[in-house]
């Protein structure tokens, strides 16, 4: 009797471990973010925002023309208040207000994400580098990053876009360049936290290279704060873009951008305020979307910071 | 009973998480004398914290909440109260010992206005009194008075701590809830610290709920001890009945089987296996059943009851006449 | 504490110079000339030489920048290519405006956004909360110079009763003022409601409540200090970047400030004009960004007693 119960102990125990050990693997940590970020309402409403802009800027040429709707003048049919026809109304040239507002997308949505993703990596680079080597190399950058990061504002994008000549390409070199010292911090500080623990000195202890200990074990434990810095960049350079436009060194007309729409609605300000009204809302809306899917994303990296 | 000078019954306390309701604390019913000493002991996340915070309606707001059950302080009923009659009592009549020094005290606030701050609300003195007072409680607690325009990092741990009992008695607490107060500290230092807490509590006749985990100090500082487990005291009794006792529930057996003993030769500890059921999801019957090494069929049915005889109560089929026949 | 200082003094000039070799490069080494600039598309080629020649454009780039560093130890920054009076007379006449402009600013995203903040944690959930959030969230993802224009829609088209442009009187800052307040006020809001947040969350506040403390004691007394140290590292990073002159907030206004003549030096490529507002404001920058480490010190004992040791933050 005694032994038999002991039996179903030791059975009912490995049963038990059994399911612990489930439960346990079952969490994965990506499918555990998005298991909380679903439970964020906002984090939802930025994502259908970012849906949204994300159709229109891949479908803008079904959904209006591109030539003939946002760049053919159309003078004879200027500053048209929103109908069935033109729904947010013409500008100043007679061109579809809507169908400029749908292409700019396409343009802010390009540029943020491009100069976002080009001056992460670059930040990742060199923030993980500085991060894990320390020493005279994380010096010599932190330096030079201090000293780019005291050149105000936007005066740096400036001076590029300035000095190189005004053309997309030059934008982006110009805003990835303002954007990396942030990013390298955040890396930097990430790596240097995670790069202490003791399971990195184990993988270092046990032979594994360089590179392959920062891939594998320090980048993903840094990748929370980089994710949400660079949801929240997309917005930061969004409205850099559209700011850098609206005084005349960003994209340059007639590009459907918003800013620069924003710029020429200017002088029909007061009889068509709705040139305003509509692009100002699209940026609003997107750099919006972005920071609700930061803010989500930042709770659900970070459950600590809930009740 | 009259005698009683603090008693819980019947407290359950449940945080709200995530649509989720954790179960911490089940009924537990507890009482004491004025003087006496009551030790609470239990594994980590047993419910020990929650009960404690629940007396001192520190529970987090919003998540937190008293399910049921009644504590009494004196002939007050604590739970009735409103928020700034409770306010009143705490730190005056009821002040605790937080479990990390490290973080229970404020960085930006000098060691002596915060001990300075307790009788600021309860005591109307005059400043320079206030001050002479906490000069006397910091040499009290063993630290030169001067350091008292020092800031809590420019303090040890173990001083931290010291400090932290020092500001619970600045107004002589009637009851005095140690929440591990030694946890956190080195062995040398636990052993003055708790000597500390023992003269004080003498001196000033306070009754004391001390939480913790580790038997030795509860041998050497208790009168009577309460072993939990997940949310739910499991046996209750004097510290001789449950150090000297013959029968005991088989969690305090493993809690004692998980120390290792100078006096007696054994080959290896015998820690408990598994782990604490999820409180979100109690087994059904004895919350023990899962992990018991004498679990019977009724164990996984019907929670038991307690079985008193004499002081010793303890919540275990084994010794009751339903499973006791069985086994 | 002096020790400190001095040593971080100190530290600016290295940064300072680090400063100058960029914008000195990016300035000098791209395509395009002063004398050209100068003269206008018109001007025979020849002219453009000579001016380029006595402007010293036509040395080597290592020459033209040792040539700057030596004149800059004497105190000579150069004379303006497009007013030819010398660089700090045209940045001494245009800061005034600037530097109203971002006191009044920062006094106002001061007075809105902490107090907000600090409601906003202390009832979280509540009906309060969840409004000022909300607006702060979408005030934050609104552009500066569109909130700009809206309100030059309203009370200067509209309603006639705030100047759309000009420094004139204390009316023609209101605008510029609240439009640049209201999206700082709206991140210290969102910042400090986090940093709160947490705050309140930690033990010793605990520890406050156990001891009798009202609920306004804590807050103020005991978590506020603790929220408030990296709102102020933003707040004073905003105020140096704000004396930077925002930019397009001048353009929008027509104000003449510092902001606009950074525009007006780049694009004209006045090199010694451009060169003199970046020192210049780098300098602020660092200056703002020690006040701000010393108000920590003040603030924070720990950080104090790391100073004291003439340790540096790092």
């Amino acid at each position: 009797m005694k032994t038999n119960q002991v039996g179903n102990f030791a059975q009912d125990l490995s049963e038990y471990d059994e399911q612990l050990f489930k439960e346990y693997k079952k969490v994965n940590p990506v499918v555990g973010v998005w298991r909380r970020l679903k439970k964020s309402k906002l984090a939802m409403l930025g994502l259908f925002f970012l849906l949204v802009l994300a159709f229109a800027a891949i479908f803008a040429d079904f959904i209006c023309d591109y030539e003939s709707m946002a760049i053919e003048l159309n003078i004879a049919n200027r500053l048209q208040g929103p109908s069935i026809e033109h729904w947010f109304g013409t500008d100043g040239q007679g061109r579809d207000l809507f169908a400029r507002v749908i292409h700019g997308a396409r343009v802010s949505l390009g540029l943020g994400l491009t100069c976002t993703a080009l001056s992460a990596l670059l930040g990742l680079i060199l923030g993980s580098i500085c991060g894990y080597f320390g020493g005279v190399i994380d010096n010599v950058i932190m330096r030079v990053l201090d000293c780019v990061m005291c050149i105000p504002g936007v005066l740096m994008a400036l001076a590029l876009v300035a000095a190189m000549g005004q053309s997309t390409a030059n934008l982006i070199i110009a805003l990835t360049v303002s954007y990396i010292p942030s990013f390298t911090r955040i890396v930097r500080a990430s790596v240097i936290s995670v790069a202490g623990n003791e399971y990195v000195e184990a993988a270092r202890a046990s032979g594994l290279d360089t590179p392959r200990i920062i891939s594998k074990y320090i980048l993903p434990n840094a990748a929370g704060p980089v994710i949400v810095e660079i949801t929240m960049n997309v917005a930061s350079i969004i409205k850099a873009v559209a700011s850098l436009s609206f005084i005349g060194l960003g994209v340059v007309p007639p590009t459907p951008e918003w800013g620069v729409m924003l710029s020429e609605s200017r002088e029909f300000m007061r009889y068509s305020p709705y040139l305003v009204i509509f692009p100002g809302l699209a940026i609003i809306i997107t750099s919006l979307a972005f920071n609700l899917l930061g803010d989500g994303l930042r709770d659900a990296l970070d459950p600590r910071l809930k009740d | 009973m009259s005698d009683k000078f603090f008693s819980i019954e019947n407290l359950s306390v449940e945080y709200i998480a995530d649509d989720e309701v954790v179960k911490a604390v089940n009924g537990i019913t507890l009482s004491m004398k004025r003087g006496e000493t009551l030790g609470l002991v239990g594994e980590t996340g047993a419910g020990k914290t929650t009960s404690a915070l629940a007396v001192m309606r520190l529970l987090p707001p919003r998540t937190g909440r008293v399910v049921s059950g009644s504590i009494t302080v004196g002939d007050i009923d604590i739970l009735s109260l409103s928020e700034p009659e409770m306010r009143k009592l705490r730190g005056e009549l009821v002040a605790m010992i937080y479990q990390d020094p490290m973080t229970s005290l404020n960085p930006v606030i000098t060691v002596g206005d915060q001990i300075l701050e307790v009788l600021e609300l309860h005591k109307r003195q005059s400043k320079a009194a206030m001050k002479a007072r906490v000069a006397e409680l910091l040499e009290l607690v063993g630290i030169s008075a001067e350091r008292a325009d020092e800031y809590p990092h420019q303090f040890s741990g173990g001083m931290r701590q010291r400090v932290v009992i020092a500001m619970a008695l600045a107004c002589e607490p009637e009851l005095l809830i140690a929440d591990e107060p030694t946890t956190a500290l080195d062995v040398t230092i636990q052993a003055q610290v708790l000597q500390m807490i023992r003269e004080l509590k003498t001196k000033l006749n306070t009754s004391m709920l001390l939480i913790t985990h580790d038997l030795g100090v509860v041998a050497h500082t208790c009168d009577n001890v309460a072993i939990m487990y997940a949310g739910e005291i499991v046996e209750q009794g004097t510290v001789a009945d449950i150090f000297n006792g013959k029968r005991h529930h088989p969690y305090t057996n493993g809690l004692f089987g998980s120390i290792p003993r100078l006096n007696k030769q054994s080959k290896r500890l015998n820690p408990i296996e598994g782990m604490l059921p999820d409180p979100t999801n109690l087994p059904e019957g004895c919350n023990f059943s899962p992990r018991c090494p004498s679990c019977m069929e009724i164990c996984k049915i019907k929670s038991p009851r307690f079985v008193q005889s004499g002081t010793h109560r303890i919540a275990c089929h084994l010794y009751s006449s339903e499973g006791g026949a069985n086994a | 504490m002096y020790r400190y200082v001095i040593k971080r003094l100190l530290l600016i000039i290295p940064i300072l110079l680090g400063v100058i070799l960029i914008v000195f490069t990016i300035m000098n080494v791209t395509p395009g000339d002063p004398g050209r600039h100068m003269l206008g598309m018109s001007a025979p080629q020849e002219a453009v030489d000579a001016l380029n020649e006595t402007l010293g454009y036509n040395d080597p780039f290592p020459v033209r920048l040792l040539n700057y560093l030596k004149n800059m130890v004497r105190l000579d920054f150069g004379n303006s290519y497009r007013t030819k009076q010398p660089v700090f007379d045209e940045i001494i006449n245009r800061f005034p405006v600037t530097f109203k402009l971002a006191i009044g600013t920062m006094i106002l995203t001061i007075l809105i956004g902490i107090p907000l903040g600090v409601l906003a944690a202390v009832r979280q959930y509540s009906k309060l909360d969840m409004i000022t959030t909300f607006t702060a969230l979408l005030l934050a993802a609104a552009p500066s110079f569109w909130l700009a224009l809206l309100m030059i829609l309203l009370f200067s088209l509209y309603l006639n009763i705030l100047p759309p442009n000009g420094i004139g009187s204390f009316s023609h800052y209101i605008m510029p003022m609240l439009t640049q307040a209201v999206v700082y006020a709206a991140s210290t809001l969102r910042m400090t409601r986090t940093t709160m947040l947490e705050a309140i969350r930690q033990d010793y506040v605990r520890t406050a409540r156990g001891k009798g403390a009202s609920e306004a004691r804590v807050i103020w007394r005991h978590a506020i200090k603790n929220a408030l140290l990296p709102v102020i590292t933003s707040l004073g990073m905003s105020f140096g970047a704000m004396l930077g002159g925002t930019i397009v907030i001048e353009q929008v206004f027509s104000m003449p400030g510092l902001g606009s003549l950074v525009i007006l030096a780049i694009t004209t490529k006045d090199i010694p004009q451009t060169m003199a507002v970046t020192i210049f404001l780098a300098t602020l920058f660092c200056m703002i960004m020690l006040v701000v480490d010393l108000l920590y010190a003040f603030i924070d004992p720990r950080v104090k007693t790391r100073y004291l040791q003439g340790r540096l933050a790092r």
